[in-house]
């Protein structure tokens, strides 16, 4: 096994410990913008991961799917962001 | 060579991937775990996509690899930026540790998105005191309120808040409970620790406790002392456990709840000031009264009715508290169609009741957030804890400093 081999497993082990504490997080809030939060960092170490992925198969084309992973994180979590904003906005005179 | 830039980079870039993780677990809110998830996060992303670069060392890797680096460098700030907003207009609650809120007065902070959480109640009955009566007062025509919870949480004049109410709505025959409340959810945020962990983590968490059960003992000390001065009938009680919850719980068997304005649960040991006096502003219950420091006996009561069901059935369980039944009540209304017989119904009800009853000009509209100028001078606003249309209109007096009373 090859040094990038090794550095390789020990890269991935780690940002598979990384989604379990992110994920950790996701599920136990407790507010909504704290899983927001943690969702943003999800998708990064999508990213992360799946260019791992790319290395270890040889696999050229999947980092183009690591660029698309981006791409969603980043509109998922303005999306969100918008959510919480008009949800936290008291509902005015919607009845008068 | 290239071989082992690829591998340092990799590790390099999955370590400060799993510290961001670390952060987001471990930190004590929604900004400080921001803080660790877009920087962090983004270097970890990076560093390991250039390492996959490297690695591959061909120009179609470097091409993507670039692109999709330049790519995270310019949208996380954008998106942690409009999480961060969000995150602070929604209310997110901040680690009691925080010094510097620049954006205070310049966004809105609305209601608490977190969990209610579910927290087991320890109740432990100081005892029952006061002048030994024997037998319970005969019933007769009350012209008082006949339970009197008094919700001790310490705070900037809550004590004389408490004591002025108590003159002020207390008949001989009141039956006086002191509730002292500790709200451990809020005393029990933990903060990031630089020296010594979870365990001095604990040790905070435990001095706070210690600082906030000592500051109870004392205000409750002080009312009992005043109590029994007055010669009040009055019981004594401890819990700790959420403090919304038990209040409510408490204050459903008594007809007047007093909290003193701008304190909460905490005993001023946990929460910001402005946030304290929001989360006491916030409580809804019928019967609640809003006691600001300056809380004296006022010279008349001022009703806001919204001419809908809620606001009628508010005047109805007001009226059936006997709170100071000699003052002149005026039942102002929303400027509002359809609302006039509501008005004349309830000016009708009160004055049924024997109330000096008579109906103000209905100078409030919904539109209109602030036109509260007759409330403040010297009389006590009463409003519909659960109202549907004038919301706007009644926010802005429960966010006062002026005394309140929910009805």
């Amino acid at each position: 096994m090859s040094f990038l081999t090794v550095a390789l497993i020990f890269s991935a082990l780690m940002v598979a410990v990384a989604v379990g504490l992110t994920g950790w997080r996701m599920l136990h809030g407790p507010g909504i913008a704290d899983r927001a939060v943690a969702m943003d960092l999800l998708g990064l170490l999508a990213v992360a991961a799946t260019a791992l992925v790319a290395l270890g198969g040889g696999y050229l084309a999947l980092l183009d799917i690591a660029l698309g992973l981006g791409l969603v994180g980043f509109i998922g979590a303005v999306g969100v962001a918008t959510f919480i904003k008009r949800a936290s906005e008291p509902p005015e005179d919607q009845d008068v | 060579m290239s071989e082992i830039v690829a591998a340092l980079l990799l590790l390099s870039g999955a370590t400060i991937s799993l510290i961001a993780a670390i952060g987001v677990a471990r930190l004590p809110d929604a900004f400080l775990r921001m803080h660790a998830a877009t920087k962090a996060g983004v270097v970890g992303a990076g560093l390991t996509l250039l390492g996959v670069a490297f690695a591959f060392d061909t120009g179609e890797a470097w091409f993507r690899v670039t692109l999709i680096v330049l790519f995270l460098l310019v949208t996380v700030p954008i998106s942690s930026h409009a999480l961060g907003r969000a995150a602070y207009v929604g209310g997110a609650p901040m680690w009691s540790g925080t010094v510097m809120d620049e954006l205070k007065g310049v966004l809105p902070r609305h209601a608490i998105d977190a969990d209610p959480e579910a927290q087991r109640a320890i109740a432990m009955p100081v005892g029952a005191a006061g002048p030994e009566t024997g037998a319970r007062p005969e019933p007769q025509a009350a012209a008082a309120p006949r339970r009197m919870l008094l919700a001790l949480a310490d705070g900037p004049g809550a004590a004389a808040a408490l004591r002025a109410s108590l003159e002020v709505a207390a008949g001989p025959r009141t039956e006086v409970t002191l509730l002292s409340l500790l709200c451990t959810p809020s005393l029990n945020q933990t903060g990031p620790m630089p020296v010594g962990g979870a365990h001095f983590g604990r040790r905070l968490v435990e001095a706070r406790f210690a600082k906030a059960r000592e500051a109870a003992a004392s205000l409750a000390t002080q009312m009992e002392t005043f109590c029994q001065t007055q010669g009040y009938h009055f019981r004594m009680r401890h819990e700790e456990g959420d403090a919304g919850t038990l209040l409510g719980h408490a204050a459903a068997h008594h007809d007047l709840t007093v909290l003193p304005r701008g304190t909460w649960f905490d005993h001023a040991q946990a929460l910001e000031e402005g946030y304290a006096a929001q989360r006491s502003a916030r409580v809804s219950l019928p019967g609640l009264l809003l006691a600001a420091p300056d809380f004296t006996m006022p010279g008349a009561l001022h009703f806001l009715h919204e001419g809908d069901l809620a606001s009628s059935e508010a005047l109805k369980r007001f009226l059936g508290l006997s709170f100071l039944t000699h003052l002149p009540l005026t039942i102002t209304g929303l400027d509002l169609d359809g609302a006039d017989a509501a008005l004349e119904e309830a000016v009708a009800l009160a004055a049924a009741r024997e109330r000096p009853v008579h109906r103000g000009p209905a100078l409030l509209h919904p539109d209109r957030p602030a036109p509260l100028p007759a409330f403040t001078g010297g009389a006590l606003a009463i409003i519909p804890a659960r109202s549907s249309s004038g919301r706007t209109a009644w926010r802005s007096l429960r966010e006062m400093e002026a005394s309140v009373l929910l009805a």
